[in-house]
Formats: C-alpha cells, structure tokens, sequence
C-alpha cells in the first residue's frame, strides 16, 4: 500500500473524518435541508395551486362578466322596447285627445258661426224692413193726394169709437 | 180740457166738429190742430196726455214691428 502512495493512517484519518462529516452532516444538515427542499417542493406545489385557482376563478371572473354584460344587454333592449311602446301609445294618446280637443274647437266655431249668421240675418232683416219702412214712408208721402188723405181721416174718424 | 190734433193736412169744420162729437168735448174744451205732413194720413189726438195714435205713420211702423 505505501508503494502505492496510500498512507494507511491517512486513509483511515480520512474514512473517519468522512464518516463523522457523513454523521454530522446526516444528522445535523441533511435532514433540515431534506426538509427545507421538501418545504421548498410543498412551497412550489401550492404556489401552482394558488396559481391554478386564481386562473380558474379569473376564467370564471370573466364568464361571470360575460354573463352579466349579457344580461345587461338583454334587459337593456326589453326596457327599451317598453319605452318604445309606452312612447307609442303615449303619442297615439295624444293624436286622439288632439283631435278630440280640435274637434271641440271646430264645433264651437260652427256654433259661434252659426250664432253670428242668424245675428247678421236678423240684422239684415231689420235694416231691409226699416229701409222698406222709409221708402213705403217716402212713398206714400206722395203718393196720396189730398182727397186720398181725406177719404182715410174719413174713415179713421168713422171707426172711431165715441169716448164718454 | 185742452185737444191737440195733429194731421198732415189743416181739417176742415166738418172734420173738426165730428171729432168734437167723437172725444165729447164740451163748450169750453179746447182743440188745436197742428199740420204735420210726417204723419202721411190720420191723425193724433193728444187729450191732456193721453195720446190716441190713428196716423198712418204708425201703422206702418206697427207692420215693421210685425215683420220683424
């Protein structure tokens, strides 16, 4: 062995130091590391856990809001449809009370129209007697002669009734 | 009494004195004629206030009453 260049002392001094490094190190370092590394693993999994949730709740987060936008849509256009028909009905509503309310206004014309013709007749009427009065007045002014007034104060005064 | 007549022509003593008889007047009434040729025919009688229209203007204006 010393024609090799093998200290047989050194070799067990070695071996030795080895296998107390070996103990030491089992027993004090490869344990807490073993178990730091397995930390480390468990550590890892459960930050790809965590990492797996979140992008599954994401995933959900933005079906949700799909979801909701839909729906949003959806009672968006039945809430405008609705206004739309109340808008419709609300302005045929108003076409008819408007044409209720001109047919009220056209009837009341016709009236007053009526009340001023009738008016306006009997003002006529009465301008055309009275311009009649004044020409048969004109008339017989001199019309009738003297023995004509006379035959007339003749039988006014024979008509009249003698008064006590 | 005081008798105002009123025609469209001067009466003459007949006329008058039928109308005398007519209104019974007595010797001491009054009775004017008064000549207005508005009245066309007839005549007034104006007794104190009491008025007795026969004039033809009247009737006339009666018939426009009428008519209208």
């Amino acid at each position: 062995m010393e024609s090799l260049g093998i200290d047989i002392k050194l070799l067990i001094a070695q071996i030795i130091n080895f296998g107390l490094f070996f103990y030491v190190f089992k027993k004090y370092l490869a344990k807490p590391f073993a178990s730091f590394m397995s930390d480390e693993a468990k550590l890892e999994k459960e930050k790809e856990r965590i990492m797996e949730d979140l992008k599954k709740k994401e995933e959900e987060l933005t079906t949700s809001q799909n979801k909701a936008k839909n729906l949003m849509k959806k009672e968006l256009d039945v809430a405008l449809k609705k206004v739309k028909e109340d808008a419709a009905r609300l302005k045929a509503n108003l076409i008819v009370e408007a044409k209720k309310d001109s047919q009220v206004i056209i009837d009341k014309g016709k009236k007053q129209i009526e009340v001023e013709r009738a008016e306006m007749e009997r003002e006529m009427k009465k301008k055309i007697v009275q311009l009649t009065g004044l020409v048969l007045e004109r008339s017989f002014s001199s019309y009738l002669s003297s023995d004509m007034q006379k035959e007339v104060n003749k039988n006014v005064l024979k008509n009249l009734p003698k008064l006590s | 009494m005081t008798v105002q007549v009123i025609s469209s022509y001067k009466l003459d003593n007949d006329e008058l004195t039928e109308l005398r008889e007519k209104l019974s007047l007595k010797e001491g009434d009054t009775m004017t004629n008064v000549v207005d040729r508005s009245v066309i025919a007839g005549m007034i009688i104006n007794l104190d206030g009491r008025v007795i229209d026969l004039s033809f203007k009247t009737q006339l204006k009666n018939l426009q009453k009428l008519v209208l």
